[in-house]
């Protein structure tokens, strides 16, 4: 129990996947200009996530490692990522018309996401436990909404004050709010440690 | 040789592929819908499948409808107003679809999938842009917009900043000549400004502050902290009540409310024909005289509230 504590509070903080490893850029830069956008954003990253690291971690060790061919990780995570948020999104189009017009266009975005890869990557590198690689998993996207909603709430009140320089608007001041942001992440490295 | 990773590759995805179908067959099937089109020339109705998008529905049925890119919604160009089943307008239709187009309920035909039965408009652009062309009143040079009314027309976008007419572009330029030779002459140019249009028009500043080399901004602020400078028009006399302590103790309070009354703006605004702003000072130091107003440069002491009719009627005139 005092593990999962200690990952979920690592995978949030110390190892933040956005701050610390510099993973998901794009879409991070990119919506994180409006705070219900980059909130929206986050809620379906913590839901893809999860879905995917699930899938994975049971199709790597019922499927790959059994049968030897765990060098196929890459290749078989990317298209079990890609399949099931089409098949998330057809089933939420059928079922939750509003919950989907809500999620908007970012369901489909994720999938090309990075951190989508990354967590499933993770598990099998650390060879997390079922039950550790869904805490990880839900601390890493909760890190990434974090991330992402800090600099999109800081974002906001820039543009009201409207200082901005012109050659800094949009991605540039977002990619020195996230350098602030990242070294102040870095304070909180020697707290707690994974691997 | 081992052929077991292949085999598990292969098998992986004929399971995906599998998945995939079979949930598209049974999760995206919508059966056969209605559609139907009015446009300028009259109605048509035909069936389509379900599911599809509408763009590919209307193709099919040789709607004229231009899409340049194909359906992958990035050209804008298939918008119809959707009446009636057509869901919630997408994220990625909003960047093409403004405000007003919202309301008519204008959609992208590439995105709208077929779900139930659709009843559609569709504005016979290109009809109205050849006639327009045949007739010479359309004119390439000017960007052209579609207004979306009960008899839909096109109209050329308004501007929405004017550059300087010819005249006034010389008068600029000869006020700001004048000051030419001087450093830091910036004061007595925006002065002049204001004499002459009575506040400072954005894009008379913009002209100053490029033929003087001096950063917008720092206009800006010069004419944002002196009361003397207003960036919104102004009318021909300002009354400006005083509101100072002795005034304050007479009563300007209510002074300054019986004007308000009388020329129906409030504190710091311009009657619609420019004749009067009305505005709040503070101590004009002729406290024997209190309650005070000047309007303009003239002064008019121990006002009444009989006075105050009076005085705006001396100035409506001239």
């Amino acid at each position: 129990m005092e593990k999962l504590v200690t990952i979920f509070i690592a995978a949030i903080l110390t190892h933040n996947i956005t701050l610390v490893y510099l993973l998901g850029m794009c879409p991070y830069i990119a919506l994180s200009r409006k705070l219900n956008t980059a909130f929206g954003m986050g809620v379906a990253v913590i839901f893809v996530v999860m879905l995917t690291a699930a899938i994975n971690w049971l199709i790597y060790h019922l499927i790959l490692v059994p049968t030897g061919s765990d060098f196929l990780a890459f290749i078989v995570f990317i298209i079990v990522i890609a399949a099931s948020v089409q098949l998330v999104e057809m089933i939420m189009e059928r079922f939750f018309p509003a919950l989907q017009s809500s999620f908007g266009i970012f369901l489909p975005l994720i999938t090309v996401n990075c951190i989508v890869l990354a967590v499933s990557l993770f598990l099998i590198l650390r060879s997390y436990d079922f039950i550790t690689s869904m805490v990880f998993s839900l601390g890493t996207s909760v890190g990434f909404m974090l991330a992402m909603v800090l600099v999109a709430a800081i974002y906001e009140k820039l543009e009201l004050v409207g200082d901005i320089p012109k050659g800094l608007k949009g991605p540039g001041i977002i990619i020195i709010i996230t350098g602030i942001i990242a070294l102040a992440f870095l304070g909180f490295g020697g707290m707690v440690s994974i691997q | 040789m081992v052929f077991t990773p292949v085999l598990v590759m292969c098998g992986i995805l004929v399971v995906i592929t599998i998945l995939l179908a079979v949930a598209d067959k049974a999760l995206v099937s919508y059966g056969e819908c209605m559609v139907s089109i009015k446009d300028e020339h009259g109605e048509q109705q035909f069936k389509a499948k379900g599911g599809d998008t509408l763009l590919s529905a209307l193709i099919a049925n040789r709607v004229k409808i231009s899409a340049s890119c194909g359906g992958r919604g990035s050209c804008g160009y298939c918008k119809v107003q959707v009446s009636a089943g057509g869901g919630q307008i997408l994220p990625t239709e909003e960047i093409f679809i403004g405000k007003e187009e919202r309301k008519q309920g204008t959609r992208l035909a590439c995105q709208v999938k077929v779900k139930e039965d659709i009843r559609l408009f569709i504005p016979d652009l290109l009809t109205s842009v050849k006639a327009m062309a045949k007739s010479g009143t359309f004119d390439t040079r000017l960007r052209w917009t579609f207004l979306r009314t009960d008899r839909p027309q096109i109209v050329p976008v308004p501007k929405k900043h004017p550059k300087l007419a010819r005249s006034e572009q010389t008068v600029m330029e000869s006020i700001v000549e004048k000051y030419a030779a001087e450093r830091g002459a910036i004061m007595p140019v925006l002065q002049e400004i204001n004499e002459k249009y009575k506040y400072l028009p954005a894009p008379v500043l913009k002209n100053v502050s490029r033929d003087m080399a001096i950063p917008l901004s720092e206009i800006y602020r010069i004419a944002t902290f002196y009361n003397a400078f207003s960036l919104k028009p102004r009318g021909k006399y300002t009354i400006a009540v005083c509101t100072g302590t002795a005034c304050h103790v007479k009563g300007a309070a209510d002074i300054l409310a019986a004007f308000e009354e009388q020329l129906g703006i409030k504190t710091g605004e311009t009657t619609p024909e420019r004749q009067f702003s009305l505005s709040a000072v503070r101590c004009i130091g002729c406290c024997g005289l209190a309650p005070v107003i000047t309007v303009n440069e003239e002064v008019h002491g121990l006002m009444t509230m009989k006075k105050i009719p009076e005085i705006v009627e001396i100035y409506r005139g001239k």
